[in-house]
């Protein structure tokens, strides 16, 4: 018997709810990460607990939130070329590396590459949204893929032991 | 004046994420409709966060449940636990 079948029923029902309130206030701190405390690594950090959360109590072959390998890969890949992208844009038209094209402190890019890259609030923040939002895609990904690791590794072990 | 950032990518984060969602027996449509409810509860009592004063409840957190709950009845279905067995 493995440890997700000693999960009782009351914590099967609250887990997923719970999972989607986390997930909503991870959104929410990758967000608003450019005016108030947070941004892209933690609020990634909480979408990936609430998802971790429900491998813990679910399993892996069970949980309701399924996380493929060419889901994982596509999601670091978009968070990780996004980043490097948004810098050489910056270098190419602000003269440095992920300088704030949405924002053009210096009035040294053509205005519709600001208005292309003006993060659309109240706030003159320019391209820092952009970043939290990638870095939060790849810190979520990329924490729920070592505890995926993990269970997969803990999974085959444990078929090995039992083949002996 | 609306910052329709936080609704904007607060909705595309809540379709990457909830397109993952597999509906089961503890998770049903009606426990999604309870969920949904209760996140609108939570947007409204954190308030304008953050900081902005579109609208008396939080936009990015409420954009991102009706992405969950949208995706989760397009994307969502009903888990086949057998077949895994049945392949191997």
């Amino acid at each position: 018997m493995s440890s997700k079948d000693n999960m009782s029923p009351i914590l099967k029902i609250f887990v997923l709810p719970a999972s989607f309130i986390f997930i909503c206030a991870g959104i929410l701190t990758i967000l608003g990460g450019h005016i108030t405390p947070g941004g892209g690594f933690q609020g990634g950090a909480m979408i990936s607990a609430g998802i971790i959360l429900c491998l813990l109590v679910f399993g892996l072959e069970d949980s309701p939130i399924e996380l493929s390998e060419d889901f994982i890969s596509a999601i670091e890949s978009i968070g990780a070329l996004g980043y490097v992208i948004l810098g050489l844009i910056g270098l190419y038209f602000g003269g440095s590396f992920l300088y704030n094209v949405g924002t053009d402190f210096y009035s040294i890019v053509p205005n519709y590459i600001v208005n292309i890259f003006h993060y659309p609030d109240v706030t003159n923040a320019g391209i820092v949204p952009y970043f939290n939002i990638l870095v939060g895609l790849k810190v979520f990904v990329g924490l729920t893929a070592i505890v995926i690791a993990f269970m997969a590794f803990r999974s085959l072990s444990d078929e090995k032991e039992e083949e002996k | 004046m609306i910052s329709w950032g936080p609704i904007i990518f607060g909705f595309i984060f809540g379709c990457i994420i909830g397109s993952r969602f597999r509906l089961d027996d503890y998770f049903n449509k009606t426990s999604l409709l309870v969920v949904f409810i209760l996140a609108l509860v939570v947007a409204y009592l954190e308030g304008a966060f953050p900081f902005y004063n579109d609208f008396v409840f939080s936009t990015g957190f409420a954009s991102a449940a009706i992405a969950l709950v949208i995706t989760n009845l397009i994307f969502g279905r009903k888990k086949n636990s057998n077949s895994r067995k049945n392949t191997d």
